[in-house]
């Protein structure tokens, strides 16, 4: 009797012991029970009135269908080569443009309507891109890695104003697809954010 | 059979004509939370490779600005999710519609669905 109570207290220690060394939540699963956990990356975020991940989203959104609807795109033979630029940041916050412009290349090349050559950052300017390919028409393998048929380049302004109960922020995105060979500008649109913060709800 | 039985027999079979019918357009709209905005019209069109979308949807709640999110989701031909929009935030006023118009930058979808999510009051 003795010896099946001792086996009896072994087996309840035993299935403490080991239940107590299990992780939390199971199979696949660190931390389940810490703070941090994952969210709807596409959620509109309205943490604060700066330039967030759902502005950068649907100005990529935006500005790719038009761009995809424009006739230098929709219509061309071939998918053109494009180019991207730098995009300015005129803000006084630090927007990082280069995350809007990856964006919107993705989206194009899933699109299949365009092809996209390398970027060259110390090109910025529509000028430097024909010069550019003026020196290399001497070399035939740089000419090929310079032909763009289109560059994109654009713009991040904001504009801010706030009083004692109201702070309303101002965004416009616009990007435009120029010919470098003539320095047109083909197709230009804009995305325009407002976000306006109740200054009670927000410090700031 | 009485005139009044067939007209009675007609009604019957056009509510359940409409019903049937509102039931396969509805396929397209999922509405979470509560129902106080109400996607009124919707229609899609081919544009070149891309599948164009159009809605219109109106505030149901007459005595206050609606402010919701809605995200739109591409089906291709077998059915498969093969993208969605970032949810989008849009005001509508009290006794306002607004159209909205997306447009997909994959080719090959063919189906959508538009999901709106209407907070708690």
């Amino acid at each position: 009797m003795k010896t099946i109570t001792n086996i009896s207290l072994s087996i309840t220690l035993a299935v403490i012991l080991f239940s107590g060394c299990a992780p939390k939540g199971g199979a696949g699963m660190v931390g389940y029970q810490s703070d941090v956990k994952y969210g709807d990356a596409k959620a509109v975020e309205t943490v604060t009135a700066d330039f967030g991940s759902t502005d950068l989203q649907t100005t990529a959104e935006s500005l790719t269908q038009s761009l995809l609807e424009s006739r230098y795109i929709a219509k061309a033979p071939q998918p053109p080569k494009v180019r991207l630029r730098a995009v300015n940041n005129l803000t006084y916050e630090h927007i990082d443009t280069k995350a809007i412009t990856d964006k919107i290349r993705i989206k194009l090349l899933k699109s299949g309507q365009v092809r996209f050559l390398a970027d060259n950052a110390n090109l910025n300017q529509v000028k430097d891109e024909r010069e550019f390919t003026e020196s290399a028409t001497a070399n035939k393998e740089n000419k090929a890695m310079a032909d763009s048929d289109y560059i994109i380049t654009g713009n991040v302004r904001s504009i801010k104003k706030a009083n004692d109960d109201v702070k309303d922020v101002y965004y416009n995105v616009s990007l435009e697809l120029v010919s470098p060979q003539s320095g047109e500008i083909l197709w230009a649109d804009e995305k325009e954010i407002r976000k306006v913060t109740s200054k009670s709800s927000v410090g700031w | 059979m009485s005139p009044t039985k067939n007209i009675l027999i007609s009604l019957s079979l056009s509510t359940l004509l409409v019903g049937f019918y509102s039931g396969c357009t509805s396929k397209n709209i999922h509405i979470i939370g509560e129902k106080r905005v109400e996607i009124t019209k919707h229609k899609s069109i081919q544009e070149g490779n891309f599948l164009k979308i159009m809605a219109e949807l109106e505030n149901d709640d007459y005595d206050e600005t609606e402010g919701f999110v809605y995200q739109i989701e591409w089906y291709d031909k077998n059915g498969f999710i093969k993208d969605t929009t970032p949810w989008k935030a849009i005001t509508i006023h009290k006794n306002q519609k607004v159209q909205i118009v997306e447009m997909t930058n994959i080719p090959d979808i063919i189906d959508y669905k538009i999901i709106v999510s209407v907070p708690n009051k």
